[in-house]
Order: C-alpha cells, then structure tokens, then sequence
C-alpha cells in the first residue's frame, strides 16, 4: 500500500517542513538585516557572514525540496496539504532569491570598502525599514495563516516601488552635480534595486500563503477571467 | 440484584427468621409430637394396668358390657374387655347389641402381645371410629371370663396439640416478620439517611472543598463522616498550597525581566512570560507553536532543538530580527524533572550590556589614542631639544612652545575626564541658588566677550523674560553655558554671531545658545553628546577641544534635572537648548542627596 501512512508520521513531517521553511525565512531577515547594516556602517564581519547565511540558505532550499518531494511522493496528500506543499516548493525560491539579493547587497558593501560613503538617503532607509517589515509580515502571515496580513504585504509593495523611482531619481540628480561620486551612488541606486526585489518575493510569498489559505491564485489577477480560481485541488 | 441497605437487611432478617421458623416446626412435628406420644403411651399403660387390677377383682357374673362402660368412664378412655378366644365381652363405645357382631379381637397385634408378655400395645386406624387410636391391652391375672382389658385413646389430641403450636408458631412468625421488617426498617432508615448525607456531602466536595458533613458519632457511620472531612481538609490544605505556589511561580515568572520560555515533549511551546513576549514582539499566541513559529530566529530553534535532543543544557547568544532587534542571551535546558518534560529557555536582553561594553571599550581606546597624540608630540619635541635643537634658539623656543602647548592639551583632556567621571559618580556638591537669568546671560556675554572679539564673533543676548528666576547651582550652570558658548566661537567662521536667549514654558526654563556658524550634519546629530565623538577631528583639534566638552554638557545638565537638545541646519548654523524643570529644589536632592564635604566643588 504505497499510499498508507499513519497520519502522525505525516503530520510530524509537514510540522518539520514548516519548521524549516520558517528557519530558513529567518535566516533571510538576518540576512537582509545585516547586509544593510554592512551597506550603511560598513563591516566585513558582517559581510562574511552574510555570505556564510546565503550557503546556509542554499543547502535550506535543497533541503526543503527535498522534503516537500519526498512527502508529495510517499503521502500523495490532498486539500490542505497539498496546498501547502505547493506553497513549500514556491516559497524557499523565493527565500533563496531573497539570501541572493542580501549577498547581492552585502558585495555593494564590500566595494564601498571604508571609502567615503553616501550619507544614507532617506527614501533608501525607508525602503529598507519598510522590505524588511514585508518579509516580516510575509512570514508572519504564513505562521499565522493570516490572510489580513498577506494582503497588507500586497499593498505595501505600491510603496516599494514608489519608494524606489523616488530614491532612483534623486539619486541620479545626486549623479549629475557630484560626478566623482557617482560610483558610491551606483551603490545606493543597485541597493535600491536589490531591495525592491526582495520586497517583490516578500509579495510573492505573501500570495502563496493566500493560496495556502484560501485556496484560491492571486497572482496576475488583471490578466485572468473571472471565477477562474485552483480550489478544486 | 439491586438491593438498598434496608432491602439487604431486610432479606438477610427474613432469612434468619425463615431458618428458625424451619428449625422450630422440625422439632414441634417430630419432638413434641413423639414426647406426647410417648407420654400418652407411658399414661395409659399405667391406666391399663389399674383397669387390669380392677378386673381381676371383679366378681363372678359381673355384667362385662356395663362393667367396660363403667371402666370407660372411670379410665377417660374405650375400654374393652376380650375373651381369652379373643371375642368382645364388653365395650365402652360399643352398644350391647353390637358386641356380638363385633369380630374376634384375638388376631389384634396389642392382643396377642398381651396374651404373650402381658402388655401389648398398638396404634392403628380404628376400624370401628376410624380414628388413629393407641391400643394398649394387658393380660388379666388369674385368668376369669375376660382374658385381657384392652384400653384405646384416641391420638387426635395429639394432631391438636401439635396444629395449635403450628398455630402459635406460625402468628409469631408473622409478628417476628413484621417486627424484624420494621425493625431493620427503622435502623436501615437511619444509617441509609447518614449514608445518604455522606454522599451528597461527598458530592457537594466536588464543586465546593469548603463543604463539611459535620456528623459525629462513635458508630461506623461517624467514623466515615469523620474521615470524609478530614480528607477534604486535607484537600483543601493541598489544593491551596499548590494554588499558592502556582501563583507564586506564575507571578515570578511574569514579573522577571528574563524571558521565559517552555517547550513540552513534542517540543511545542506551552508556555511563555511577558517579558519574552515583549522581547520577541509577539502580537499572536505564542502557546501551541513551534519555537520557530513563536519566535523566528534559526538560532534560538536550533538551540532549543539541539538541546531536545541531546538532553544537555546549553548557553549561546542569538540576534532577534524584528522592529527592534535585540541581542539575547539564552540559557536552555532540558527539563528533567520525573523524566523528559521538554526544554526551558531563560532569554536575557544583553543588547543593553552589549553595546554598553563596546561603548567602554570604544572609550578606552579613545582615551588611549587622545593622551597618545600630545605625548607623543611632547616625547619629539623633547628629543629634537636634546639632538641638539636646544642650542639654536628660535628652534628651542619653538620646540617648548610646543610642548607647553600639548602640555596644556593634557591638561585640558585629564581635567574633563575628571570632571565628567565626577558628574557621572555624582560626587558634585550642588547648591541650589536663586538665578536671575538676564542677568546671568549678562554676566555670561561678560566672561566671553574678549575671546568672541577675538575670533570676530559677535555675542548677544537675545530675548530674555524680565525677571525670570530659578533655583539651580550657579556654577554647574556657568560650567554648562560656558561650554556651549565656547564651542559656538570656537566654531563660528569670523563674522557670525551667537545669541544668547531664554524663556519659560510650562515648567521647564529654557536657555539656548544659536549661532550662525556652520552647522552640524544631520547624521553626527545623534552621537554628538558622547565622549569623544567628533564632528571633524582635525578641526577640533585644532581650536583645542577634548572631544569632552558636549558630554559634560549633558551630564552636568542631568545631573541638575534638566536635558539638553541640539537643533542644527549645516551651512546655517546650530541651537543648542537646555531645559530645566523649574521646581530645582526636588530635582537637586534627587541628584544630591546629602552635601558632601570632601568634594571640592566645581573647578573651573
């Protein structure tokens, strides 16, 4: 009976997947964290480690995969935890993407070395505040199965984005009148790229928790014909 | 079988009842009926042979049938007189004209024993009254016309004797029944009524521990009711003892600083104090969770993991993300009381301690690298003056200069780190006086009115409220303005101006020193009142700044009750504010308890 399984063994296994996508979404934040605190005070301490989190971060995804395949192979489960085995297999992408960008911003700190900084610009410490208060929410929303919250990391993309052409702008101003600074405002400007990245798969997983939740695909939602939904699964 | 108290005693009486009953007709149908038997047997012999004797000494001729009448009679019994060929010569219940249809008597068994031995009895159905009869016959000696008397009682006394003490028995029995009925009845009614209180008791316990049969007795019952109060004393002695001891617990633990938390076997949270979640910023329930789900840290899972694991304590420090990040230090250990309870983490906020230990280490190296710089300028100067630069004049008095000037900057340097050691010990001899404050700015214009010409800094007084007075120490407060106002000229490009102003709002007296010099950037604003944080080191040096002067400033104006704020616009200039409560008098005992006498004061 391939199909047979005491339904402990198999809630304990979906209780250790949750843990470690939760372990590895921590690790994100502590990644992020550090990384900007790198970018802005400049420390290869934290440098290092941000890189030493992204390996860790690596092996989480290969590991989560790992166990999210094996329970949708061995428990071919249905509803709910299908659902969130889905979810699982989407989110420690974007998670990974997520340790990425902190390396990615990380790097920009190690070029700026102890050089002469650009003093932190506002919008840029405000995108930073508000991408790590999405991750947050995002991850709090999956904890909680909060759809309330999710919703809210939706919205606070708008922001994001605001935030960033505003900073992109300023920036490029900032450029145009100080042109031997330009290559500490590349810093900031890519800073700024990286972290609105990190706030789209912030988005990203807020909507797969949605799906988890709810059953039903937020994403694209302008390009899809109405009551066009996957809660049959 | 369902049976009540009172149904068992019930029961168990009749039974007793029906056993003696049983055993008392044994004995009335074989004992009693034998025992009269036995005694009519023994009591007509003896008649038999009186009757015997009488016959013999009848005389010859004797009328036999009226003779027996007459025996009958005497005897209370049938007598009948036989023949020795065994035919009826005379009989008391028979009629003299029925003897002679009366069969021969010489078969009968009591005849022929009597004919025999003498005496012969018999008992048997009559067959001439059909009743059951005693026969008893003896042999009549010397022999005449009647051989044998034969003497017959009827046994249905007997039967009536025995039917009355059945009768007897059997109204006793019934009144044995009824009395043994209402007798367990009443005595079962009693102990089934405590019994019954006892159980209601017992079950009003259930709900109420303070209830209490309150039944005494020496019997069973008392004992019981005894007993069943003594246990919820004792109930209540336990349950109010562990009460009080979980709220002893449960109030430690919610009023500890530590964070606290508690993971069962399967390693799910089920319990956590405030602090922790103040630490971890929990808005959710913590309770049910996997550690990773109550607080994301990697770390913290992992050490609690680890630790669930392998059963040994360990002590580690991890970083909290969240709004505001904390560093903690965490102690877990595997709970082993009565076998595997799960793990206990002891959370420590430590960012406090942290950052306090790398400000101290920040400021021993700072003040290692401020006493390094002037000794090693003296140190060369003193060295080039022994090379030989002391025998050329110009270059010997340039070289002194030198060193009395770095001489000067040690000085300076130690002479705040006193002080400001002083302040933070709060060893200051603070005297409360009345201030006038316009006149105090005044007097303050007064003291930095040659080295603001000097440096071509214009020093004013700004607004000041006619006769605004507090109560403050007048020298800590001129240590105070004289720094601010010393930096503002020192600072200040020629040309721009200091003004001095104060007012009064609420109950706080405002004193601000702005100028028009060239400002401080936003991102030096936040740290410009630690010890030897500078905005431009170079510069700082160069107009003779410790890198002291802002921190005494602020210590110095705590100490009096007050805060000090800087507001600064680069390229316009800065305001520095200080604030003080206007009601000094409290705000200064708080500080300075108690005047000290070995305290020199304020040095200038």
């Amino acid at each position: 009976m391939p199909g047979y399984h005491t339904s402990r063994d198999f809630e304990s296994e979906l209780r250790e997947l949750r843990a470690h996508l939760l372990a590895m979404g921590a690790r994100c934040e502590r990644s992020v964290q550090l990384s900007l605190k790198a970018f802005i005070e400049g420390s290869a301490e934290l440098i290092a480690e941000v890189k030493l989190l992204d390996r860790h971060i690596d092996r989480d995804e290969m590991e989560s995969d790992e166990l999210a395949l094996r329970v949708l192979a061995l428990r071919q489960p249905v509803a709910h935890d299908l659902r969130l085995l889905a979810t699982a297999l989407k989110l420690v992408t974007d998670l990974e993407r997520i340790g990425d960008e902190a390396v990615n911003i990380a790097e920009r700190a190690e070029e700026a070395g102890d050089g002469p900084k650009l003093v932190p610009h506002p919008h840029l410490r405000q995108m930073a505040d508000l991408t790590q208060q999405m991750l947050r929410d995002a991850l709090d929303a999956f904890v909680e199965a909060d759809l309330a919250r999710a919703e809210r990391v939706r919205l606070a993309d708008d922001a994001v984005d605001e935030l960033y052409a505003k900073t992109l702008s300023e920036t490029m101003a900032f450029m145009a009148q100080n042109p031997s600074r330009i290559p500490v405002a590349m810093g900031v400007i890519n800073v700024a790229k990286y972290l609105e990245r990190i706030a789209d798969h912030a988005t990203n997983i807020a909507e797969e928790v949605i799906f988890m939740v709810a059953g039903h695909d937020v994403r694209h939602e302008s390009q899809r014909a109405p009551g066009m939904g996957l809660n049959d699964i | 079988m369902k049976l009540g108290i009172r149904g068992r005693l019930f029961v168990l009486s009749l039974g007793v009842i029906a056993v003696a009953v049983a055993i008392m007709n044994a004995y009335v149908s074989t004992e009693l009926r034998s025992a009269i038997e036995e005694r009519m047997a023994h009591d007509i012999a003896i008649r038999a042979r009186l009757v015997g004797h009488q016959v013999e000494t009848a005389p010859a001729g004797t009328d036999w049938q009226a003779y027996a009448e007459e025996l009958g009679r005497q005897a209370l019994a049938r007598a009948t007189l036989v023949a020795a060929d065994g035919t009826v010569v005379g009989d008391s219940e028979v009629a003299r004209d029925a003897l002679a249809s009366l069969e021969n008597h010489g078969t009968r068994p009591e005849i022929v024993g009597a004919l025999q031995n003498g005496l012969g009895e018999a008992t048997r159905t009559s067959a001439t009254i059909h009743h059951e009869l005693l026969y008893v016959a003896v042999l009549v000696t010397p022999p005449s016309q009647v051989r044998v008397v034969r003497l017959a009682q009827s046994l249905a006394p007997i039967d009536t004797a025995v039917a009355r003490a059945h009768h007897l028995m059997l109204v006793g029995t019934i009144f044995a029944l009824a009395l043994a009925a209402t007798l367990t009845s009443i005595g079962s009614h009693f102990v089934a009524k405590a019994i019954r209180t006892l159980r209601t008791t017992a079950v009003a316990m259930l709900d109420d521990l303070s209830v209490r049969t309150r039944m005494r007795g020496t019997d069973e019952v008392g004992a019981l009711a005894e007993a069943l109060d003594q246990l919820a004393d004792n109930l209540n002695r336990t349950v109010q003892k562990l009460g009080n001891e979980r709220d002893r617990l449960a109030g430690i633990l919610e009023t500890m600083a530590e964070g606290v938390l508690l993971t069962d076997r399967t390693g799910r949270v089920v319990m956590a104090n405030a602090s922790l979640r103040i630490m971890v910023g929990a808005t959710g329930q913590l309770v049910g969770k996997e550690p990773i789900e109550a607080i994301r840290s990697d770390e913290l899972a992992e050490m609690i993991d680890s630790v669930t694991r392998s059963q040994k304590p360990r002590t580690g420090e991890v970083d909290l993300i969240g709004i505001v990040p904390r560093h903690v230090l965490v102690r877990a250990a595997p709970l082993t009381v009565r076998g595997n309870l799960g793990v206990v983490a002891v959370l420590s906020d430590v960012t406090d301690l942290r950052r306090l230990e790398s400000m101290r280490r920040d400021f021993v190296a700072n003040v290692s690298h401020e006493l390094r710089t002037p000794i090693a300028a003296i140190r060369a100067a003193a060295e080039t003056l022994e090379g030989g630069a002391k025998s050329d004049p110009v270059a010997a008095s340039d070289f002194i200069g030198m060193i009395s000037r770095h001489a000067e900057r040690l000085h300076h340097l130690v002479e705040d780190l006193l002080e400001l050691s002083r302040i933070e010990a709060q060893k200051l001899d603070l005297k409360p006086t009345t201030v006038e404050v316009a006149e105090f700015i005044e007097h303050m214009i007064g003291l930095y009115a040659l080295s603001a010409s000097r440096r071509e800094v214009l020093l004013l007084a700004g607004r000041c409220p006619d006769g605004l007075t507090f109560a403050t120490d007048r020298r800590a407060l001129e240590q105070i303005l004289s720094n601010l106002v010393d930096n503002a000229i020192k600072y200040a490009a020629p040309g721009a101006s200091v003004i001095l102003s104060a007012t009064e709002r609420g109950d706080d007296v405002i004193i601000a020193v702005a100028d028009t010099g060239p400002g401080i950037a936003a991102k030096h604003l936040p740290r410009l009142f630690e010890r030897f944080y500078r905005v431009d080191r170079g510069r700082s040096r160069d107009v003779g700044g410790t890198g002291l002067g802002l921190s005494i400033v602020k210590h110095l104006t705590e100490a009096l009750g007050g805060h000090v704020t800087v507001e600064s616009v680069p390229g316009q200039g800065s305001v520095f504010t200080v604030f003080f409560p206007r009601n000094r008098a409290t705000a200064l005992s708080e500080v300075a308890p108690q005047p000290r006498s070995d305290n020199a004061g304020l040095p200038h």
